[in-house]
């Protein structure tokens, strides 16, 4: 287990490594020329070598590699282009804003995709089943864009039951919550369902039956007691998939959040910030991993690492 | 019973209290600010939130005049190369700083020092070489050459006057607390949300009605409304044309338009066949309806340009507008050598989403040319990338003909026209992009640049206007015009044709007002 | 147990597939099962109906795609009426257009609508079909928008199925990258093992640091916007799914008895991966490739939308929903009509993705 623990530890560190490299490439190579995007219109070649040298952006490549590097270990992230603060703190106003998305998001996902999966699978084959597969299908297939937008449209536009968006209030998190968690709560469903056939086919739950137990306490009891183990795992890896959905939702809802700071950074060409930005993600993505997968083998114990 | 009797009486309270309190002015803008730094700010939501903290020596009115503003006198050296300023006295900045010409000194050279690296820096680098302060009221200029704009130059708010104090005591966290001598201080940021501002009640001029100010980040068009709808905003900014119908229909809301100085303009390359023909370049102007575009893509809020500056500039004088004429536009182009067999192609450049209706202005002129004969590709790119993509030397430039807008922010010809007409300017060098080269025009820009009197100056300007109308260096289009919603209940808001918002003489109406 | 990684999961689980029997039936089983299974009936109804759109898309577009109309701009869907002026049956529409002052006006006059119309000359499949033959138009001097029409008065209809060329050849051209590239790599990968493993699977990691959308959105960021870009950045993302894919069904099967077999008649790694390991690693990949294409096809339309894809006036959907945001409360349909377009195409493969996971899957046999 420690041993195992170790190695996975250690693979994250060429993993980090590259992220790094590809974050830093991908700013290299990108079409366009910052220090003119900051100019505007009103560029003088003075001002474009004024802020060429205070960004660093006047020296070769391998340069600004190793600088970025030796930078980003210390803790320095580089300078915003467009507000010239540091990128840190950039991300440090806005990545508490995704989080509290994610979370709003999972709980919705866990309290409508759980139940769902499971009632389908206590009736399996019947139009209940049908339904709720139907529906999570649907949900994994409709853009989250799409469905923020009709949300807004319905609900705020023509309701008037929740704010149009933007943040502050609990009422701002609730339509950004339920479109980012929808396609969530929909693989859950089905991984609930499917789980929870698994286990209501084994041997023990048929005995369980058999020895007269209620319906309902062999299904909560045991059965989905047994089921949840892999649906915990499929919850810590959908952080994952909730924090890409968030890049299109916050943009959606104008949420104040690590994604709509990207994509606003990229529409601007604020390198220093879409390097943060997609470094800050990838990298709580490969932790969440390492620790999802870490947390596997603490709970199920049929699982023995060598 | 009595607990209830209570609870009620908390409530009756609770509620006249909330209904004491003071009223907070909020704005919903494009986008969060910037900076508030005004000496690095170069967006039109950093400057409306820092017009409201911190002042400028001189102002230009929302009349298009360039007034004193934290000056009291002024006066110019019999050679026009030494201005002489007399502050008033007695303003002191939100932090207890006294309004001094050391201050004045410390803020304008901060603007041009290299390590400031400001993007507005060349209002005054090279145009003002030497600052001398005799006493701390007057500040003496001094110029190399007489230089015409120079006051209008001091009215625009990156020469803002921000306290020297704070500058050296926050060093880089400047920009997140500003403080300036205006009728409204700096409270707080949320980034990515607002910016709220409470009343100077020290202010020297009048002081303001509103209490506090918000300034909410809204970048969707759609959403900004809503909240000026729904009475979560009190002024909504940049009101989208086809949204304007359903507002005017609602009688809690006022729709104002105000002419904006920014102009929208084709430029040609004429380092490219055949644009350098002015045949092919007036053809272009003349098969391109601009009516139609100002009233069905801009719903009717701009102006066709009839002159390359817009009106409430200093220097505009109507000139002309080459009209929309199909059968001459194909005669010039039969001219040039076009025609059916041969049909002029070319790739139009344009930006997404800087511009009001920018993509969809692209569209229109692509099909609008088809009705000509004339073939259009049409090429998009991100901001940053099509200024790079359209400011590069003349041996590298690739565009064929591009879109761009410009805003004259000085309120002065001389910024509206020698940056993107002389030859002097062209591209990186200055921003004649379009390389366009007369050298008749070129010595009128130059001496109306020294020129003393302003009736001279407007003559000047009026001669070089015509010379760049006949070249046809450009497509003139149109000028934008600044649609905001603005709630009944408030009154006293002023948009300037700068797009800034004029919100010190803003008030809420009384009950008895509605 | 070296393949057991979680991350599997959420892409699609490994299957176990028995080996090739060497006494194949006429039609595999699989493939009666998955006619037989009416989700597989509704996706293939799904994607036949798009791809026909998009095979056909002039022929099924009353107009050019981007042929604009000013005084017509945003219009509803028209009414279609079903009697004419005297009564006679028939469909008919009347004349909408929109003043500058943003007025729907609606005309008098009724025009019929007409199937198999000779209408404005068109050319498709780069040259290899040419017809002015379209499956409607109106009689009459009148635009006719059975959806709508957009902003530039532009007819959504002939949008739409002109959109669906766009995202069927991004979803397939995706799909295709990520099979070309990962599908040897994990091949590799899984059948060699040892420090090519180590590389291939480190790089792999690299790039599924970055959750779905996130790396083709760094792509793009770093080619620029455009159509092209586009495929190749969402084929690129699809690789690693790929590669993790086939690497644990090659671990599963390398060891086998007939792997072994094979090897012991002195028979070449190529020849061993390609003959007996790739065939039995198919299932999951052919299970994938139809999922693939519905993941594709939204971060397609998601990178439209978030203004790092499509450039317009390409009638791409994720960009025609971004534009007709703008108009949310003036005209919803705008951005209605592509929403559901995405959702149907990506419903479509998701579907037939679940039901051939159905029918290959012999655990699903119970």
């Amino acid at each position: 287990m420690t041993t195992y623990i170790l190695r996975r530890l250690l693979i994250v560190i060429p993993t980090l490594l590259g992220v790094l490299l590809v974050v830093f490439l991908m700013v290299r190579l990108a079409p366009g020329d910052p220090a003119q995007l900051l100019a505007g219109e009103f560029a003088t070649p003075e001002t474009l070598a004024d802020i060429r040298e205070r960004f660093g952006l006047d020296h070769p490549w391998h340069v600004q590699l190793g600088v970025y590097l030796v930078n980003v270990v210390q803790g320095d992230l580089g300078e915003s282009v467009r507000t010239r603060r540091p990128v840190t703190y950039e991300l440090a106003n806005f990545f508490p804003n995704t989080v509290r998305l994610t979370l709003a998001a999972m709980l919705v996902a866990l309290l409508v995709g759980i139940p769902a999966g499971v009632i389908a699978a206590i009736r399996p084959g019947t139009a209940v089943d049908l339904l709720v597969m139907l529906g999570a299908l649907i949900g994994v297939s409709m853009p989250v864009f799409w469905f923020g937008l009709m949300a807004i449209l319905i609900f705020s536009v023509q309701l008037g039951w929740f704010p149009v968006a933007g943040a502050g209030t609990v009422w701002h998190l609730v339509l950004p919550a339920i479109a980012l968690g929808t396609s969530t709560a929909a693989i859950l469903a089905r991984m609930t369902r499917s789980a929870m056939l698994e286990v209501l086919s084994q041997d023990y739950i048929r005995t369980a039956r058999a020895k007269g137990l209620a319906g309902r306490v062999v299904v909560f009891k045991h059965a989905l007691r047994n089921a949840l183990i892999p649906v915990v795992t499929i919850t810590g890896l959908q952080f994952g998939g909730l924090l890409e959905g968030a890049v299109i939702t916050e943009t959606v809802f104008a949420w104040p959040g690590i994604g709509r700071l990207l994509v606003d950074s990229i529409l601007a060409r604020d390198y220093p910030v879409v390097q943060g930005a997609v470094l800050l993600i990838a990298v709580a993505f490969i932790l969440i991993n390492l620790v999802v997968d870490l947390l596997y083998g603490a709970i199920d114990p049929r699982i023995r690492y060598d | 019973m009595r607990l209830k009797l209570l609870a009620a009486l908390v409530m009756v309270l609770g509620l006249s209290v909330a209904l004491a309190q003071p009223r907070t002015l909020i704005v919903a803008q494009g986008t969060d600010p910037v900076t508030l730094d005004a000496h690095l700010a170069i967006d039109a939501p950093s400057f409306t939130v820092i017009y409201q903290v911190v002042e400028t020596l001189f102002t230009y009115t929302p009349e298009g005049r360039i007034e004193p503003n934290l000056v009291e006198r002024f006066s110019f050296s019999p050679d026009r190369r030494v201005l002489t300023l007399t502050l008033r006295r007695g303003i002191t900045f939100h932090d207890g700083t006294e309004l001094n010409s050391e201050a004045v000194r410390f803020n304008l050279e901060r603007l041009v020092a290299p390590e400031t690296a400001a993007t507005f820096a060349f209002l005054l680098r090279g145009r003002v070489t030497a600052i001398e302060t005799p006493d701390p009221l007057t500040v003496h200029l001094r110029m190399p050459e007489p230089f015409a704009p120079i006051l209008s130059h001091l009215a625009h708010g990156s020469t803002g006057i921000q306290s020297p104090t704070a500058i050296r005591r926050l060093g880089a966290a400047y920009r997140d607390n500003p403080v300036g001598t205006g009728p409204f201080r700096f409270d707080r940021w949320q980034k990515g949300q607002f910016v709220e501002l409470v009343r100077n009640d020290n202010y020297w001029g009048t002081r303001p009605a509103i209490e506090r100010l918000r300034f909410l980040a809204v970048p969707e068009g759609t959403t900004r409304m809503a909240l000026v709808e729904t009475g979560q905003a009190h002024v909504a900014v940049r009101v989208p044309p086809h949204d304007v119908p359903r507002l005017r229909a609602r009688p809690e809301l006022n729709v104002v338009t105000t002419p904006s100085v920014r102009t929208i303009y084709l430029f040609f390359n004429h380092s490219k066949k055949p644009f350098d023909d002015v045949r092919v370049r007036r053809a272009i102007n003349h098969a391109i309806n601009k009516e139609e575009i100002v009233n069905f893509v801009l719903g009717g809020f701009g102006r066709v340009s009839d002159a390359p500056i817009s009106p409430g500039v200093f220097g505009y004088t109507a000139i002309g507008v080459h009209a929309f004429n199909p059968s001459l536009a194909r005669q010039l182009l039969a001219q040039a050598g076009f025609n059916a067999q041969n049909p002029l192609r070319f790739t139009l450049s344009f930006p997404t989403g800087r511009y009001l209706q920018d993509v969809r202005i692209a569209e229109t002129i692509q099909s609008q040319l088809r009705a000509v004969g004339v073939q259009v590709e049409l090429q998009t790119m991100e901001w940053g990338a099509y200024l790079a993509f359209t400011n590069l030397p003349r041996e590298r430039s690739q565009f064929q003909v591009a879109m761009l807008g410009w805003g004259t922010v000085t309120g002065d010809a001389d910024y509206g026209l020698f940056p993107l007409f002389h030859t002097t300017q062209h591209a990186p060098r200055g921003s004649n992009r379009s390389f366009y080269s007369n050298p008749r025009l070129d010595r009128i820009l130059d001496q109306a640049r020294v020129a003393t009197n302003p009736q001279a100056r407007e003559q000047l300007y009026r001669s070089a206007m015509q010379i760049i109308f006949n070249d046809a260096p450009w497509v003139f289009l149109h000028s934008e015009q600044q649609v905001t919603a603005i709630r009944r209940e408030v009154q006293g808001v002023i948009v300037h044709p700068t797009e800034m918002l004029i919100l010190s003489g803003a008030s809420f109406r009384t009950g008895a007002e509605r | 147990m070296p393949g057991r990684s979680p991350k599997g999961l959420h892409v699609t689980e490994p299957i176990q597939t028995a080996p090739k029997a060497h006494d194949r039936p006429k039609t595999p089983r699989w493939q009666r099962r998955l006619f037989r299974s009416p989700l597989a009936l509704a996706g293939f109804v799904f994607i036949g109906f798009f791809v026909f759109a998009a095979a056909f898309a002039p022929f099924v577009s009353p107009y050019n795609p981007l042929q604009q109309n000013l005084r017509g701009i945003y219009v509803p869907p028209m009414r279609v009426e079903f009697r004419g002026p005297q009564g006679q049956p028939g469909l008919w529409v009347r004349e909408v257009t929109r003043s500058p002052l943003g007025q729907l006006e609606v005309g008098q006059q009724l025009y019929q609508i007409r199937f198999f119309v000779r209408g404005e000359p068109w050319v498709w499949w780069g040259g290899l079909l040419r017809s002015d033959l379209r499956l409607f138009g109106v009689d009459g001097p009148i635009r006719f928008h059975l959806l709508g029409s957009d902003e530039q008065g532009r007819d959504i209809l002939s949008r739409l199925a002109h959109g669906a060329w766009i995202s069927l050849s991004i979803g397939l051209i995706a799909v295709a990258i990520g099979l070309f590239v990962g599908v040897p790599v994990g091949l590799v990968s899984g059948y060699f093992g040892g420090s090519i493993d180590l590389v291939a699977q480190r790089v792999v990691d690299v790039m599924l640091s970055f959750p779905g959308i996130l790396l083709a959105i760094v792509l793009v960021a770093t080619m620029g916007t455009g159509l092209t870009n586009v495929m190749i950045a969402v084929g690129i993302a699809a690789i690693p799914v790929y590669a993790r894919l086939v690497r644990g069904s090659v671990l599963s099967l390398r060891d086998r008895e007939f792997v072994e077999a094979s090897r012991a008649l002195g028979n070449r790694n190529s020849r061993i991966m390609l003959k007996h390991i790739l065939p039995n690693a198919l299932s999951p990949i052919i299970v994938q490739s139809s999922l693939q294409m519905a993941v594709a096809i939204l971060f397609a339309a998601g990178l439209g939308f978030l203004g790092l894809g499509a450039r317009p006036p390409d009638p791409e959907w994720g960009l025609m929903l971004a534009r007709g945001r703008e108009y949310l409360a003036t005209a919803p349909h705008v951005a209605t009509f592509p929403g559901l377009a995405i959702m149907f195409v990506a419903l479509g493969f998701n579907l037939l993705g679940d039901a051939l996971r159905d029918a290959l899957d012999p655990r699903s046999l119970r």
